[in-house]
C-alpha cells in the first residue's frame, strides 16, 4: 500500500519512478524493433506471393498471407505451379533434403559432443591431474586457430578418403569446432557440482563409473543440455566448409543451398525468406526453450572461467 | 568377506585414467587440428595453383613476401581493421546495454527477453540474405521506410556504394551478434550480490557511482571474454560477405579472411591462400596474448 502522505519528498520518489519505468519502457522498445523488425520482415516475406512481395511501397501486413511458399519448397501443391516455381528458382526443391541433411549432422554432432567431451571434462574436474591446466590451455588455445587455415588441408585429406561430399566428412570436423568449448563449458560445470556426493559413494565402494552414471550425470544435465545445444547451433549454421566439402544434394546442408539463392541474378526472396524462417527455426525454438540451462552453462564457462 | 581389490582414495591424482578419458578428444584434435596446422604452413611454403599442378614447388617465404609487398593485402587489412573496430565496439557496448536493460524490472522485460535470442539463432548466411533483402535497392523495406518518413529522396543502393557497403554490412554482423553478448553479459550481471548494491546505497552512492563501483567492476572479466570472443569472430568473418557484399563494390568490403576464401578457392591459388590464413591466425594470437596479459594483470585468471 502507498502511503499517501503529503510530504513532497515521496511525490517526487514516486515520479521519479514513474519517469524511469518509462525510460526504460522507451529504450525496451527501440531495441525490440532493431531485433524483432528484420525477423518480422523475414516471416512477413515469406507469407506472401511473388507479387506481393514486390509491390511499392511495400505492404507491412502480407494482404492475403498464404503458405503456398513452404508448401513449394516441400513440394506439394499443383504441379505447374511447381513447375513455374522450378523455372524460377532451381534449386527451391534442394531446400526440403537440405534440412534433412542439416538436422542429421547437427544431431550426430551434437551426440558424438557428449560422448567426447563428457569423460574429458570429467577428468579435468575431478582427477587432480597437475598437467591438466596445460591442456585445459590447449583446448582452449585451438579455438583460436581461424577455421580458414585448416581448410585447405582438410579438404586434401578429404578427398584422398573419398569423403568429399559426405555428410561424414562435416560431421567429423564440425567436431573440431565443438569439442574443445564443449569440454571447457562442461569442465567448469563439473567443478561448480560439489564432489562430496561422489566421495561418499566411492567410499561406500562405487565403482568410478557408477558414480558417474548415477550421481554426477543426473545432476549435471542442465549443463550437459547446453553444450548439446550450443555444439547443434554451431554446426548447423557453420558454412566455409559447408561450401568446400559438399558438392550435390546428398550432403548439402541448409547454409549452402541458402547462400546458392545470394548468386541468382532474378529476386526471390519470397523463397530465400521462407528457407530463412525454416532455417531460423530449430535454433531459435532450443534457445527459447532451454534459455536457462543456456545461460547457465555460459555462465558458468564462460564467466566464472 | 572378500575385500574390494583396489581401492583409490578420492583425492589421488590418476594421471593415467586422464589421458584415457581424454584420448577421443587428443586424438580428434591432432586429426583435425595439429596435423592440418602443420600441413598448411608447409603449403603456403610452396607455389602452389591447382590450375598449374605440375608446377607446384617449394618458394620458401616468397608467398609471404610478395603478399607483404602488394597494395591488396594492405587495403584489405585496412578493411578488416575498419570492420573489427566497428563491428566488435558497437557489439559489446549495445549487448551490454541491452543486458543492464534487460537485468531491470520493467513492463515488456519478458518479452524482449524471448525476441532477443531470435537474432541469435539466425545463421550468419541467412543473416546476410536477410539484410540483402532488407537493404534492397528498389523494393527494400528500409528503402521504403526512409521514403516515407522523407529522410531520403529515392531508394538508396545501399550495397552497391562503396561508402555505404561497409557500414551496412558492421550493421547486419552488429545485428546478429548483439544476442550473444548481451546473454553473457546478463548471467554476469546476475551473480552480482543484492548486498553490494545494498551496502553500497547505505554508503551514500548515487545510482552512476553504483554503476561505476559495483556493477563495472564485476563486470569487467565478462567484458573482457567478449572481446575475446567477438575479435576471433570477427576476424575470420566471412560468410556474411560471401552472400551480402561478396566482397564489392570493387574492394570496399574485401577483408583479409574474404581474401584468404578467394584466393583459395576462386583463383585455386592454395600456396598464397594459406598464406594469407596464417597471417589471419597470427595476428588472432597476438591479440589473444594481449587479452590474456590483460586478463592476468586483473589477477581473473590466478587459478
Amino acid at each position: 500500500m502507498v502511503k499517501r502522505g503529503g510530504e513532497p519528498m515521496r511525490f517526487s520518489f514516486l515520479f521519479i519512478n514513474r519517469l524511469r519505468t518509462l525510460v526504460l519502457m522507451l529504450l525496451g522498445f527501440l531495441f525490440f524493433l532493431f531485433l524483432f523488425g528484420p525477423v518480422y520482415w523475414m516471416f512477413a516475406t515469406s507469407l506472401m506471393t511473388e507479387s506481393e512481395m514486390l509491390s511499392i511501397p511495400p505492404h507491412f501486413l502480407p494482404n492475403e498471407p498464404t503458405i503456398r511458399n513452404y508448401l513449394t519448397i516441400l513440394k506439394i501443391g499443383d504441379p505447374n505451379y511447381l513447375k513455374i516455381a522450378f523455372n524460377r528458382a532451381p534449386s527451391v526443391f534442394d531446400i526440403g533434403p537440405a534440412l534433412i541433411n542439416s538436422l542429421l549432422v547437427s544431431i550426430t554432432v551434437s551426440l558424438l559432443n557428449l560422448s567426447i567431451a563428457t569423460p574429458a571434462a570429467y577428468a579435468f574436474a575431478r582427477l587432480n591431474v597437475r598437467s591438466g591446466l596445460i591442456m585445459l590451455m590447449t583446448y582452449l588455445a585451438v579455438r583460436m586457430i581461424p577455421p580458414i587455415m585448416i581448410v585447405v588441408p582438410l579438404f586434401l585429406v578429404m578427398k584422398d578418403l573419398g569423403l568429399i561430399d559426405t555428410k561424414l566428412s562435416l560431421i567429423i570436423v564440425y567436431c573440431f569446432f565443438t569439442v574443445p568449448f564443449s569440454i571447457w563449458v562442461l569442465q567448469s560445470y563439473f567443478k561448480a557440482m560439489p564432489a562430496e556426493l561422489e566421495d561418499a559413494a566411492l567410499i561406500d565402494g562405487c565403482s568410478r563409473f557408477q558414480t558417474v552414471r548415477y550421481i554426477l550425470l543426473p545432476l549435471a544435465k542442465p549443463g550437459l543440455t547446453c553444450v548439446a545445444i550450443l555444439s547443434f547451433m554451431s554446426s548447423w549454421s557453420e558454412f566455409l566448409f559447408a561450401v568446400v566439402f559438399t558438392k550435390s544434394t546428398d550432403s548439402k546442408t541448409l547454409t549452402v543451398i541458402a547462400a546458392g539463392f545470394a548468386d541468382s541474378a532474378s529476386i526471390q526472396f519470397d523463397y530465400v525468406m521462407t528457407a530463412g524462417v525454416l532455417t531460423a527455426l530449430p535454433p531459435f525454438l532450443l534457445a527459447l526453450f532451454f534459455q536457462k540451462y543456456i545461460v547457465g552453462g555460459l555462465a558458468s564457462g564462460a564467466v566464472k572461467g | 568377506m572378500q575385500l574390494r581389490r583396489k581401492w583409490v582414495p578420492p583425492n589421488e591424482p590418476q594421471p593415467l585414467l586422464f589421458f584415457i578419458l581424454n584420448s577421443p578428444a587428443i586424438i580428434l584434435l591432432i586429426g583435425l587440428v595439429l596435423y592440418p596446422v602443420i600441413y598448411s604452413f608447409w603449403i603456403s611454403l610452396h607455389e602452389y595453383n591447382l590450375r598449374q599442378i605440375s608446377r607446384v614447388h617449394f618458394i620458401g617465404l616468397d608467398n609471404y613476401f610478395s603478399i607483404m609487398s602488394g597494395d591488396q593485402f594492405w587495403d584489405a587489412a585496412l578493411n578488416t581493421l575498419i570492420f573489427c573496430a566497428g563491428s566488435i565496439s558497437l557489439t559489446v557496448i549495445l549487448g551490454t546495454l541491452l543486458a543492464l536493460l534487460i537485468n531491470e524490472k520493467f513492463p515488456g522485460r519478458g518479452i524482449l527477453r524471448a525476441v532477443m535470442l531470435l537474432p541469435w539463432a539466425i545463421p550468419p548466411v541467412v543473416n546476410g540474405l536477410l539484410w540483402q533483402w532488407l537493404l534492397e535497392g528498389q523494393y527494400g523495406l528500409i528503402n521504403a521506410i526512409l521514403v516515407g518518413l522523407n529522410l531520403i529522396n529515392e531508394p538508396y543502393a545501399w550495397l552497391s556504394m562503396p561508402s555505404t557497403a561497409m557500414p551496412v554490412l558492421i550493421i547486419a554482423q552488429v545485428w546478429n551478434h548483439v544476442p550473444f553478448v548481451a546473454v553473457v553479459m546478463l548471467a554476469a550481471l546476475q551473480t552480482i550480490p543484492d548486498e553490494l548494491y545494498d551496502s553500497s546505497k547505505i554508503d551514500g552512492a548515487g545510482i552512476f557511482q553504483r554503476f561505476r563501483f559495483v556493477t563495472m567492476p564485476w563486470l569487467s572479466h565478462a567484458l573482457l571474454l567478449v572481446l575475446v570472443t567477438q575479435t576471433m569472430v570477427a576476424i575470420r568473418t566471412f560468410d556474411i560477405i560471401y552472400v551480402l557484399t561478396g566482397g564489392g563494390p570493387g574492394t570496399a568490403t574485401t577483408v583479409i579472411a574474404w581474401l584468404t576464401y578467394v584466393t583459395t578457392f576462386n583463383m585455386n591459388d592454395f600456396g598464397r591462400g594459406n598464406a594469407y590464413a596464417y597471417i589471419i591466425a597470427l595476428v588472432t594470437f597476438i591479440l589473444s596474448l594481449i587479452y590474456i596479459r590483460m586478463l592476468w594483470l586483473r589477477g581473473e585468471v590466478s587459478r
